[in-house]
């Protein structure tokens, strides 16, 4: 099966999953250090220009080396010193890292990045086109360039800021258990973890949602936990489905 | 527990954890934590695993789960990071890692230098013999621009500035080609070979020729400081871009990409130590080279580097790594 996303078993005796990123996710980072990089040379250029106006061979000499070093060395310093990430993966979120899911090392780096040298093939006006890449990323089973699966790197999605708002749930803090409590509502209705999970995700989405689609999605839902308890389903589903995903979490607490 | 009571009893834990992520998102940072931060982190994110396992376990919402399991991946990486550079790690890599593995591939380092200095010097001796088989090779035209650049004399020293602009040119040219004749070698090898043979007549042709020219004296004295560092480093990298196509193409009972992989480790050193000649060949080729030194100066200089890395790449490794060689039956 192809997946986005790829498990790592650590240490601490669980495993977590990676989400790789996406051609398009690492195009665009691509694209934006290929700007930084051109931004650097066009200024340092610029620098070069007035302040060695005479001696302008001496600036075409020092600009060609920078150049040098700015073309192998940029992606190398990066992900040295930021731990896998470039300027341009920063922005989006992306991590180089070992396929343990441990960092990038010296060496690793070099090599997924001299290897780009094969990736950019066939060359693009001044650029590579980075056909290759693009095309052994596409074909292989963890979204790996040539330089990816020589050095045995995989690039993450990093998820940051992703739960919060959803999770908080003040409302539900604020449902008042009496009219529905919580030994009548489960009475006869052994939740089981998956509905619960269900409970609990909807509980988690219904404040994302316009309250007139999140009952709507709730009457789908109730229904049938409904029926299991033996009572008809009567005013918002909403907060029928709220109610019973609270019982569910202190009863388990108090047992 | 639901997902709420989880998020209301742990969420203190999770952002403090989220804090020190950022804070280590510098390996700068990370690596001057003070002990007390670090067994800090150790314990956050040992915490965190578990609430990772036991959200999963209980089946708390997806969101939750989603959210610890990119926690604990993020702090997984940053716990984990690389040792630090040790002081003297690079003296290291020179004096015995970088010449053992120049033993283990030996045919592979001899396959590269050869692929490049055969033709090379294949194209001087056609250039010396024969010279219009040379001109259906390389445009003559293509050749005569070269002597132009050489014609202005390298004995009194070309005039500074312009010594700098080429050899900005030279050193971006030739790591170029290293790089390339390295790189190309992923595709079976096959890039390897053709660079190397290619750019071994190129670069035979133009010495070829302009060995036969009246400036032929100047130029073979501009080369002969930087030239060996910088051809040997072409061969040098070649040969890791031939070690790396052969781990892709002979796999040996193993997969095919952790094949690649272990090929890689050794090809990797292998460019590490053409990209150390070619910083040489840049600094020698950018104070020496064109510097006004008599030729004999030059020449002796020349004698004396290729020797050296004949030594070095054929013979190195010192006591201790003759004593670990002969234990792993190496050679």
């Amino acid at each position: 099966m192809i997946t986005t996303n790829f498990k790592i078993d650590s240490p601490e005796g669980i495993s977590f999953s990676y989400e790789l990123a996406s051609l398009t996710d690492r195009g665009v980072a691509y694209l934006i250090d290929l700007a930084i990089r051109a931004t650097v040379m066009v200024a340092f250029g610029i620098v070069m220009l007035v302040a060695l106006g005479p001696v302008i061979f001496a600036g075409v000499g020092m600009w060609l080396i920078v150049y040098f070093i700015v073309e192998w060395g940029y992606y190398v310093l990066f992900e040295l010193l930021w731990n896998g990430q470039s300027p341009g993966k920063r922005l989006f979120n992306l991590r180089v890292v070992k396929l343990h899911g441990t960092p990038v090392g010296f060496f690793d780096s070099l090599l997924r990045n001299l290897l780009r040298a094969a990736d950019a093939l066939p060359p693009l006006f001044i650029v590579g086109s980075y056909a290759f890449g693009a095309m052994t990323l596409l074909v292989s089973k963890r979204f790996q360039r040539l330089g990816d699966l020589a050095a045995g790197t995989i690039v993450v999605l990093e998820h940051k800021n992703h739960y919060a708002g959803t999770m908080s749930l003040p409302q539900l803090q604020k449902l008042d258990h009496g009219a529905l409590g919580p030994e009548a509502a489960l009475r006869g209705a052994r939740l089981s973890t998956r509905e619960k999970q269900l409970l609990a995700e909807f509980a988690a989405r219904s404040y994302r949602l316009h309250p007139q689609r999140a009952e709507e999605l709730a009457s789908i839902i109730a229904a049938p936990f409904a029926k299991r308890m033996g009572r008809p389903l009567e005013g918002s589903a909403t907060e029928f489905l709220l109610r019973l995903h609270a019982a569910a979490g202190e009863r388990e607490s108090s047992s | 527990m639901n997902a709420h009571e989880m998020l209301r009893q742990r969420r203190g834990d999770w952002d403090a954890l989220e804090d020190l992520l950022r804070r280590f998102s510098s390996n700068h940072k990370r690596a001057h934590a003070t002990p007390e931060e670090l067994s800090h982190f150790a314990s956050l994110f040992r915490s965190v695993c578990a609430d990772l396992d036991r959200a999963r376990a209980q089946g708390l919402s997806d969101d939750l789960v989603d959210y610890l399991n990119s926690l604990a991946a993020r702090a997984h990486n940053i716990f984990y990071v690389a040792p630090p550079t040790q002081h003297g790690s690079i003296i290291r890599f020179f004096k015995l890692t970088l010449p053992l593995t120049i033993r283990r591939n030996a045919v592979y380092v001899a396959a590269g230098i050869f692929l490049f200095y055969a033709p090379m010097l294949a194209t001087i001796g056609l250039a010396a013999s024969n010279e219009d088989t040379l001109y259906q090779l390389i445009p003559k035209k293509m050749l005569e621009n070269y002597e132009k650049m050489y014609e202005r004399g390298h004995k009194q020293g070309r005039g500074e500035t312009q010594d700098m602009a080429m050899t900005g040119f030279y050193v971006k040219n030739n790591v170029g080609i290293a790089f390339t004749c390295f790189a190309t070698g992923i595709f079976f090898g096959v890039g390897s070979l053709f660079f190397l043979v290619f750019n071994g007549i190129m670069i035979g042709a133009v010495v070829g020729f302009l060995s036969n020219s009246p400036v032929a004296m100047n130029l073979l004295s501009f080369i002969a400081g930087h030239g060996p560092f910088e051809l040997t480093a072409i061969g040098l990298s070649g040969g890791a871009g031939l070690r790396l196509g052969f781990g892709a193409l002979i796999t040996a009972n193993r997969l095919r990409g952790e094949s690649l992989r272990l090929a890689a480790l050794d090809a990797v050193q292998l460019v590490a130590g053409a990209a150390a000649l070619l910083l040489a060949a840049a600094l020698i080729e950018g104070f020496f080279s064109p510097s006004a030194l008599p030729m004999a100066v030059k020449f002796g200089f020349g004698g004396v580097c290729t020797l050296f890395l004949f030594f070095y790449l054929a013979y190195w490794p010192w006591r201790q790594g003759r004593a670990r060689l002969e234990t792993e039956g190496a050679i």
